[in-house]
This record gives structure tokens, sequence and C-alpha cells, in this order.
């Protein structure tokens, strides 16, 4: 907890030195939400609902599924990858932390502090800007916020399973984006799970990606509740158990191939 | 009862090789060629408390190799290392807790922030108690001159006083060992020189272990007890300074300025090594000829101007112990 604190307080410190850096992104989250607001507005007209989702429930999902975005970024790979590359790695195994846990408080860490500098702006924007009408659609439930942190831990362990691709093949930067467009694709970041085509629907639920987005969306929008929500939610803890599991296995295998060459 | 004992220790890595240019790219791309390097060969020796070891060696002997595998981050591929009776590979946390480390050529400090924010951030990383970091914190601002640095960013520091501040961070949890990897690289003569005082007041104060690894023979002169030299992976020398010294013979070179031009002296167990004019340069074996017969020799074949004795430098025995491999 110590640890978490003081990885905190240096993080906010080391974001608040580029002023100018924090200032661009506030108003490019602001432009963000604009472009959402009139992409989903043009291509609704003409239709009052597509796959029973209507212009104003799209909006909520398309900027709510943006700020989730933000705040499921936790750039874990990157960190693992960049920490072999430099050889720092060295400098994490040699410390009283055990490397994964103080990659998951550097990214809760990290994580609070995009929450102060970019989720709230994205929520004023959101809020006062566009969809007051559409945010009446929310439905804020227990099962809301259960779900959204188990998809955190459940994009942690993808991301530390996928880091440690790292160790084996030394880079990763062309393996992540890969890993993104998949994701994004079949979590329905970009689109609802919803609009696609029935066999393709399924197939995206056999994965374990719509664990990360679908599940918190769709019970913001009021598309599953009640039992179906409670279904849901325990989809994603057994995936967090199917996760912890292979990732804990890969780790161990990975710890001990480390190489670190030159001094 | 040694603190640390490292027994057979071999370390091998598999690297592919490169070629140069596109074509060599794209084929080590698709047929790579690999080869197995031992960067540790079967290496054993022991450290005991309070010691400051010199661990040498030239670029690539497995220096680093060591220090990594002593401080827990590589795991041996055969033989053992036990410190403070446990293996730093399978205890890395607990291994961690007792030993502080300092890789001079990687920091550990947050680059934009402060230099203090950095030891803060090591208190919560180590949960060094209060009052130990009080004390330490006390101890680096009087021994270390950290004072003056505290505030300023990391980036505007200078290399040695960035220095000062890893190695205030390494000691920060009253650490048994202290591990410092080339923490000399890079500094001026200054630098280098305030570091050695350093290393050597934290060594007496606190009683810490300290293995210093480096290719600085002064940071060896001026602080190790003992000195350990490895090439290649293998040890080939380990011992006391003093006996490094003697490790080629007990040989002294001796420079005479005569005020004329002289002949060569001619005498046994006298080596000329450069005799051109009024410059004369020998080297002679203490132990076999008397120096100061060849002294009196010396002043009758013609007047000396200036006249100096010195031993062999140890820069000089370890370059043969490098060239050489090994000592007879």
């Amino acid at each position: 907890m110590k640890y978490l604190a003081a990885t905190l307080r240096l993080q906010f410190r080391t974001t608040l030195t580029f002023r100018f850096d924090l200032a661009v992104t506030v108003l490019r989250n602001v432009l963000t939400v604009c472009c959402l607001f009139a992409l989903w507005t043009a291509l609704f007209t003409g239709r009052t609902a597509v796959a029973g989702i209507d212009k104003n429930t799209m909006i909520l999902y398309a900027v709510a599924s943006t700020i989730l975005g933000v705040f499921l970024s936790m750039r874990v790979e990157n960190n693992m990858a960049e920490s072999i590359h430099k050889g720092n790695i060295a400098l994490m195994l040699a410390r009283p932390i055990a490397y994964p846990l103080s990659l998951f408080m550097d990214a809760v860490a990290n994580t609070i502090v995009n929450a102060v500098t970019r989720i709230f702006p994205y929520l004023i924007a959101a809020v006062i800007g566009f969809c007051l009408a559409e945010c009446a659609g929310m439905r804020i439930t227990g099962w809301l916020v259960i779900s959204i942190a188990l998809s955190y831990i459940l994009m942690f362990l993808y991301q530390v399973l996928f880091g440690s691709l790292v160790f084996w093949t030394m880079d990763i930067a062309g393996l992540i984006e890969y890993r993104d467009v998949v994701m994004m694709l079949f979590s329905g970041a970009i689109v609802p799970l919803y609009f696609f085509p029935d066999w393709l629907f399924r197939m995206a639920m056999f994965l374990p990606f719509q664990a990360i987005y679908h599940t918190p969306l769709s019970i913001m929008i009021g598309r599953i509740d009640g039992s179906d929500a409670a279904m849901a939610v325990g989809l994603q803890l057994a995936w967090i158990v199917v996760l912890s599991l292979i990732a804990r296995l890969v780790w161990r295998r990975a710890v001990r191939r480390v190489i670190v060459h030159g001094g | 009862m040694p603190l640390i004992q490292v027994t057979d220790l071999e370390k091998h890595f598999t690297i592919t090789k490169r070629r140069h240019g596109v074509a060599g790219a794209l084929k080590a791309l698709i047929a790579p060629e690999r080869e197995t390097v031992r960067a540790l060969d079967g290496v054993s020796f022991s450290v005991d408390p309070g010691e400051i070891l010199g661990y040498i060696g030239p670029n690539g002997a497995g220096k680093s190799t060591t220090i990594k595998v002593l401080t827990g981050i590589l795991t041996p591929t055969a033989g053992e290392a036990l410190v403070d009776g446990c293996r730093p590979y399978e205890n890395r946390q607990e291994n961690a807790k007792k030993i502080g480390f300092v890789f001079g050529q990687r920091s550990r400090l947050w680059w934009l922030l402060p230099a203090y924010d950095s030891l803060e951030y090591t208190r919560s990383v180590y949960s060094i108690p209060d009052d130990v970091f009080k004390r330490n914190m006390q101890y680096c601002k009087e021994t270390l001159g950290l004072g003056r640095l505290l505030d300023k960013p990391v980036r505007v520091l200078s290399l040695g006083e960035r220095m000062r501040v890893e190695i205030a961070m390494a000691m920060l949890h009253s650490p048994k060992i202290l591990y410092l990897d080339e923490p000399t690289v890079g500094l001026d003569v200054v630098g280098k020189c305030e570091l050695r005082d350093m290393i050597k007041n934290i060594n007496r104060q606190y009683g810490i272990t300290v293995i210093l690894a480096t290719h600085d023979v002064m940071d060896i002169e001026k602080l190790c007890s003992r000195v350990i030299i490895i090439d290649r992976g293998r040890l080939v020398w380990e011992g006391d300074l003093g006996a490094l010294r003697k490790a080629k013979g007990n040989t002294r070179v001796i420079v005479v300025d005569f005020a004329s031009e002289v002949e060569p002296l001619q005498m046994p167990g006298l080596v000329p090594a450069s005799t051109e004019g009024q410059k004369h340069v020998y080297e002679i074996d203490a132990d076999t000829v008397d120096v100061d017969t060849v002294l009196q020799a010396l002043a009758q074949a013609g007047q000396v101007l200036d006249l100096s004795i010195a031993a062999p430098d140890i820069e000089g025995v370890i370059r043969e112990i490098y060239t050489e491999g090994s000592l007879p």
C-alpha cells in the first residue's frame, strides 16, 4: 500500500511536469467526444434503431467505451518490453517486491493519474457538452461497478501474458498492435457486438475479449441486467481464474529466461 | 563462515549470430545461426563479512553476470551461489532486502523529479522503517554530500552527483552487502576519488561488505583488501593486493638520469629495458639482486642526476595476467 502511494505520488508529479502535454490531452479528449457524437449522429440519420440500440444509447455506448479505454490503458506490455530492451528488468528483479505485483501497482497508479488528468476531463466534456439526454439512459448498478473492476483485472492479465512474450521474442511492438486490433474488435470496444452478424457474435462470445468491454458496457446501457448480469460477471470471474493460472505458469518460465547483456 | 559462497558457477547464454548488412540481417532472420556463450565457466570463490572485494576482469569477462546471479536476477546454468545462507535466484525478495546494488550503467532514479523523490520511493519499495530511513539519510547527507543535491531534478545532476545519489539509494535500507558494478565508470578524476572515499567510509562505518566489480585498477588499489580476477568466465587469480603485486616476481624498475652519456651497465640480475643516451631504465628482481649493490654500481658508472625505484604497477601485472590467461 505504501508502495502504491509512493508510485502514485511520483507518477503524478512526473505527469504534472509537462503542463503543456496535459493541456493538449484535455483538449484532445473534448475533441474525441465531439467526433463520436458527430459520427454516430450521422450514421443514425434516417434510422431509429440498429439491433435494438437507438442513437442516444449508441452515443452513450461509444463515449463510455472511450472512457473505459482510458481507464484500461495501463501500458503493462510496453513497460515490460521497455524493461527488457533497456535491461532495466535487472533492476526490477533485484527489488524486494515481486515484479508482477509491482507491475500491477504501477498500472493502478497510472490509472489513477489518468483518471484525474484524462478521464475527468472526458466526463465533464461528455456530460456538459452533449449527452445530458443520453446519460439519462445509463444504468449504474452494483453489477456495473463490479464488472468494471473485473475488466481491469482481466486487462492486466492479458497484458502480463502478452508482455511475457517479450522474454522469448525480445520485441513485441508489432504483436501489441495486432493484439490491440483483435481485442478492440472482439471486445466490442469500437462497435457493439450486437451489430455483428449472428455467427460472428457467437464466436466473439466464446473468446475471452468480450468480458472486457462488452460485459460492463452492456450492463451500463441496460441490455443485460438481473440474473443475466450476474452470469456475465461470473463469466468474467471464470476468465480471470483461467488467465491468472496461465499467467502464473508463463511468468515462471519467462523469468528463468532473463538475459541481460552488457553491464 | 563466509557471507558469500560461490561454487562452480556456470552461466551459458544462447545468442544468435548477427551478420553485417541487410543481406546478413535477412539471413539471420530466416536461418539464424546460434551459438552458446559460456559467460561463466566454473567460478568458485567466497567472501567474508566486512571485506571489500575487488572483482576485476576485462570487458565481457563475466563480472556483471556474476553480480547478476548474486543479486538474484539471473539463474545459473550450473553450480551454486549462496548469499547469507540462501540462493538469491530462488529467494529473490528475501535476498533483495539484504543487499544494495548500484549498476554503473543503469540508473534507478526518476529522471524528471528531484533526487529526494527517488530516495523517498526507495523507502517504500524496501519498506524502510522511519528511524532507519532518518538515520541513513542523515549519514548520506553528511558523508555523500547529498545536502544540496536533493532538491534538484535528477536530469540536471552531473554523472558524479547522480552516482552519489545512486549509492545513497542502495544503502538506505542498511543492507549487509553492497554490489557495485562499475560505479566509477565515466567519472572524472575528482569524482572517482570522492566516490572511492565514500565507499571506504560506508564499509568502515557500517561494516557493509562490498563487492566491487570494475576494470579500473585505481579502484582496486585504493579500496580493495582482496582481489579476484576473472577472464572469459574463469577465475584466473585470487589473493590480496600485495600478493598481486608480487605475482609476477618481486621486480623493481630503476630509472636513472646521468649527467653525460654512459655505457649500459652489465650486471647479473640487472635487465636493461632501455639505455639510450643519458636516461637508463633497468628492471631488477629484488629477491635475487641486492638493490644497494646496484645503486652503488650506478653511482660509479657516472654522475647521477636523478634516480627513482618503482614497484611494478598493478595495471601492468593485470595486463600480463589477461594476456597469458593464467599465472604459472
